[in-house]
Formats: C-alpha cells, structure tokens, sequence
C-alpha cells in the first residue's frame, strides 16, 4: 500500500531469531548421511579391524561437531558403546599443552578398559580442527590421535573435520594416507533448507512478497525463494540461514516508527535474498580471514600465533572486521560470519589460496 | 623589295614551316612526369597528423593508468593478465596511428616504399642504431617472453618487478622502491634471470647458518614445519631444505614459494623471524666465523 516502507528488523528480533536458529537440530540430510556411512564403515570394521576410522568432513562454518554428536544420540546400538573423551576446544597457544590435554583425556581410559570388554566402543572426536595450530609444531596434538587410532584397533574412531584443515594436514603430515574412510557432508537443496527453517518460518508467520525474482508462473513464490537461497548460500545451510536472516523486513505501515523498538510495528516478510557486500579487503586481512576459517574458530592468542603476528597488530585487525561484520566473536571465540562466507571463499580462491575444491 | 616587306614574308614562312612540326607545340602535362613520395600536404592533414599523435599519446598513457589501477583491484590471479595485456594494447595503438600517418603523408606505391626506407635506413643506421636495436629487442622479448610486466627479474645488477613495458625499455621497481629504466637491447648482450615467468609465485631461498654441533634431523624438520606454518606459504608447491657444509659451519637452504612473489621479502623475514624463535627454544647454536689470525706471522 502506499506509504508502506519495508524495514530492517529491530536488533532483538534478530537476537530472538539467531539464539532461534541456534537451537535448530543438524539438517536432517546430514544426519542420515553420517549414519549410512557409519553403519558401512562399522560393517566394515566388523570384517577388517584394521579399517577402525571414518572421518566426516564438513565446510568451514559448518557446525561438524553437532552434526556428529546429534547423529550418535540417534543411532543406537547395544553392542556398541559411544565415547566422547575430549573437551570442546582446546585453546592453548603451546601446542605441546594441547597435547598434554589430549594424553590426559585417553590415558585413563586404557586403564578401565578391562570394565568394557563386553562392549565395542566407538570413540569420538568432534572436530580434529580444535586440536591442532598452524605453527611450528602444532599439529603434534593431530599427529597423536593418529597414532592412537592406528594402533587402537579394538576401538572405532569416528572423526569429525573441517575441510580445509584436512586438506592443510594432508600436506603437512599427510594425514589422508591414515584415513581410507572418508565421508563429505552432501550440500542440501532449497528445498531441504525450506523444510529445516520451517518451525521457525511458521513460528514468526512469515509472508512471502511479490518481486521480480519470485515472478516466475511455474514454481510458487515459497520455492523461488528458498531455490535462489540454496544456490547463494552454496548448499550449506548454516549459510542459508544467516541469509534468510538478512532477507527478513517488516512492513511498517508506520514509516517514522523507529525501528529500534522492541516492538515490530507490522508483519514480517522476505525479501530477495542476496549476499552482503565484503569491505575492501587488504592482504593482511585475507590472510587472517583464511587462518579464521583453517580454524573454524579460534582466541585471539592462538589466532596471532598463527598468522606469527603479536597480538597487538592482530587485535586492530580483529576490531575493524568485527565492526564490519564479517567475523564474529562468540564467548572469547573468533568466527566468520557465515553470510559472508560465499563472497569470502570466492575472494580467497581467486587470490591463490589453496582452498579444497567444492 | 623594301625590308618589310621581306620581314612579313620570312615570318609567314616560319609560321607554314612550324605548322609541320605541330607535334613539338603539344605538350602531354601529366602523363611523362612521375609522383612525388609525399602526398600533397595542406594545412588539415597537418592539423589531422598532429591531433592522431595527440590522441594516441593520450590513449596510451590512458591505457597504462587504467591497466595499472585496475590490476591492484582485481583478485592476484588476475593481476598478471591485467598487467600482461598492457605491452599488446600499447602495440596496436601504435600500428593504427603509424598507418593513419603513413596513409596521410606518403604515397605507398612499391616505388616509395624502396625509396623511403633505403632514406630511413641509412639515416637510422647512423643516427638511431641503439633506440631501433631496443625497439627490435623489445619486440623479440614480447615473442620469446623473456620478460612480462608483473615479473621479477634480475638483469646485471638489478633486480626488482617490471612495472612498465615501453617501446625502448622496461621499468623495474626494485626492492628499494627505485625505478630503474633499463633498455630492451640488453636482451642481446646479458642473461636475464626471470624468477617468476608470468606466474604469481617465486621461489623464495632462505639461508640459514648454524654451528657444526646442532641436530641436522632436528633443524630440518623445524626448517620444514617453518615453510609449512607461514601464512604466506603457497602449500601447492613443493618445500625443500638443502644443506651444505662450510668449514666453519652448516649452511641450510630453506626453498619455498609464497603466494604471491610480491610478498618475498616479507615471506623471507617470516621465515628467519620464526625459525629463530624456535632454534632458541631448542638452544641450536650459530657459527663463529673464524677470525683472521693477523699476528701470527709476526
């Protein structure tokens, strides 16, 4: 109607939703995909023990851990038994500390080992990307749990990576010629994107509006939309839904209504999905935003560490790429946003990174 | 008969006898006399000459600022295309405006042609041997690819980026941010040593100088986790460490390429900055280089 002014949501609302997102379980796709492989690669352990591994490799802002951890809770067994030995992340910037940690965390589970002999155990390690720092000696934590799992035979080890950590530790200490099992989290559809954010969608009764890229006679609007937002976010949908996100406006019939109020002074809608504009990137930050992603996430010690920068130089980068919004930072940790993440990767590629190919 | 009378009678006689000869009166105009080399010069051919070299000059310099601006813009791997082109453009604006000159001046019949260029010839032999051997030189560069812009060469004693690639020389931007014009003619006389040939990526050798008594398996493997863990390092290509001994000391050669040869010096710094910390942490040693002895023949 005339008068009506489409607004950016206020700041709570968008809080309300991200913490929203935030408790969505793993795409379903994903889960079904780590379970299949699992069960072939168990049957295979059951036949062979020395294929004792499988390794599930995710994109860098994909949550792997969740996917592995919300993927066992589902698959029961009783003759298996599910361990999950190690803490979240270990954030130490001496890596001979990180591999301390990691020695506490089994060693002791030798010992009891007698107590289980009833039971197979598959043993898990979330994300191999928290064990590891790109610096001298830094992948020793890495290169340990390999050891373990080449001599462990008695136990399955279910391994959860990130991409492009996988690739750099395969140059650095080849670590694929350990591992012959490896799975690759599929990309998911529009149409399963459509499906994952549906409890959120009707939660906040969105609508969908007329625009020209929903114009299209043969598919309804709903498809259109989620088909553009799968194809932008590249098929992941950690991705996806952060661009969904920045889609959402509501439509003020109000238009001096200041939209920093609590309240939303009209009903929500989607918008075209597109993705946000990256600032001018420098060298230097290319190669943070790289170490970033190595990363999955990261301090800022660890993160100065890798980039063998102090952290003084390393903080002011920090500081303008957050006020940027192209990185975040959660609870001391550093992250890249996941709506910039297509834009970035395409930067990175075409500066001659080596970055693993989709 | 009075003496005019014989005067009027003599010239109406010439007048019968040239009236035989009419042949001789006829003059052919055109026909027996042969062209010029140039054309007929008038005032708006000249006004023409002068603004196509303007504009070309203008086109050129143009051409350059744009290619310059836009190769910083792009994404590396683009950059040395970007920067490649520039020698090419440059090369066809100067053929056209030649040409244009050529077709406005001069008579281009086979018979001028041969004229003109024995004239240029021997004039150029004389007077412009060098700028025309740097011309040639320049143009058997861009067929044989001794050297690109964006390259990193070294040529006698400089070393840096070919930043401008003109009709007589290149530039080269050294380590020292100094622009050295060097002409295309050293081609015939020196090597040129090209550490990148259009690529984005140069090898990078780091030395490092350590005492008899140190680890070697220990140093090599520090000197290869340093390679591996700078930010800088392309991992696309391969890493090596060579060692050599010296009487006073081991001398290892760290090689390694980043991703972009631009970033050399700073790549290099990496390397020894960390690989130092390191040695320290592990109390490697260095070499002392002996001292000459220059009282022990007194």
């Amino acid at each position: 109607m005339p008068g009506d002014t489409l607004k950016d949501l206020p700041r709570s609302t968008t809080n309300k939703l991200i913490k929203r997102i935030e408790t969505l379980p793993t795409h379903p796709t994903h889960q079904s995909v780590v379970q299949i492989a699992l069960e072939e690669a168990l049957s295979t352990w059951r036949e062979n023990e020395t294929a004792n591994s499988l390794v599930i490799l995710g994109k860098p802002i994909e949550g792997i851990s969740q996917t592995l951890q919300e993927t066992l809770i589902i698959y029961k067994s009783e003759v298996l038994e599910i361990l999950n030995p190690l803490p979240q992340s270990i954030q130490l910037t001496d890596s001979s500390a990180i591999t301390a940690k990691l020695k506490q965390a089994f060693e002791p589970r030798a010992a009891s080992e007698d107590e289980h002999r009833g039971k197979r155990q598959i043993v898990v390690i979330p994300d191999l990307s928290w064990y590891f720092l790109r610096c001298v000696q830094g992948w020793e934590g890495v290169t340990y749990l390999r050891d373990l799992v080449m001599k462990d035979h008695s136990r399955f080890w279910l391994i959860g990576c990130n991409q492009w950590t996988w690739q750099y530790l395969s140059y650095v200490c080849q670590i694929d010629a350990y591992f012959e099992q490896v799975q690759q989290l599929p990309t998911v559809s529009g149409e399963e994107i459509q499906a994952w954010l549906a409890p959120i969608v009707e939660e906040i009764a969105i609508d969908f509006i007329e625009d020209e890229s929903t114009k299209n006679g043969q598919k309804n609007k709903s498809e259109s939309y989620f088909d553009r937002l799968g194809d932008l976010a590249l098929g992941i949908n950690a991705v996806a839904a952060q661009l969904w996100l920045y889609s959402l406006k509501y439509l003020s019939s109000d238009p001096e209504a200041n939209s920093l109020k609590e309240e939303i002074l009209g009903k929500i809608q989607h918008t075209t999905p597109t993705l946000p504009d990256l600032p001018k990137l420098t060298a230097d930050d290319r190669y943070l935003l790289f170490s970033l992603l190595l990363h999955g996430q990261i301090t800022l010690p660890c993160l100065a560490l890798t980039l063998g920068e102090t952290e003084s130089i390393v903080q002011s980068q920090v500081q303008m790429l957050l006020r940027s919004g192209v990185i975040w930072r959660q609870r001391e940790l550093l992250m890249v946003n996941p709506a910039h993440y297509p834009r970035l990767r395409w930067e990175l590629v075409h500066n001659n990174f080596f970055i693993e190919e989709d | 008969m009075t003496s005019f009378t014989l005067i009027s009678h003599l010239y109406i006689d010439i007048l019968q006898l040239s009236s035989h000869f009419h042949w001789l009166a006829q003059l052919q105009a055109s026909d027996s006399l042969q062209r010029g080399i140039f054309t007929n010069i008038t005032t708006p051919k000249i006004i023409n000459g002068v603004l196509s070299i303007l504009f070309a000059y203008a086109i050129l310099r143009i051409v350059q600022v744009v290619a310059d601006w836009l190769s910083e813009q792009v994404p590396r791997r683009f950059r040395l295309v970007v920067k490649q082109s520039i020698p090419f453009f440059k090369g066809l604006i100067i053929v056209v405006v030649v040409s244009h000159l050529l077709n406005l001046f001069v008579y281009l019949s086979a018979r001028n042609v041969l004229a003109l260029s024995s004239a240029t010839a021997v004039a150029l032999g004389f007077a412009f041997k060098d700028l025309i051997s740097s011309i040639i030189a320049g143009i058997m560069a861009l067929f044989e690819v001794t050297y690109r812009m964006g390259d990193r060469v070294q040529i006698g004693d400089h070393y840096g980026e070919v930043i401008g690639y003109g009709l007589r020389g290149i530039r080269l931007q050294t380590p020292d941010d100094n622009i050295v014009n060097i002409p295309h003619s050293k081609n015939w006389t020196e090597a040129i040593s090209n550490a990148n040939s259009g690529q984005l990526e140069a090898q990078v050798l780091t030395d490092f100088y350590l005492d008899h008594d140190i680890d070697v398996e220990l140093v090599m493997q520090i000197l290869y986790q340093v390679a591996y863990t700078s930010k800088y390092t392309q991992l696309k290509l391969p890493i090596a460490v060579q060692m050599e001994e010296t009487l006073w000391g081991s001398h290892f050669k760290l090689r390694a390429y980043p991703m972009d040869a631009r970033d050399e010096f700073s790549y290099k710094t990496d390397l020894i900055r960390r690989a130092k910390q390191v040695f320290a942490k592990y109390g490697i040693t260095y070499p002392k280089p002996p001292i000459e002895d220059n009282f022990s023949n007194k």
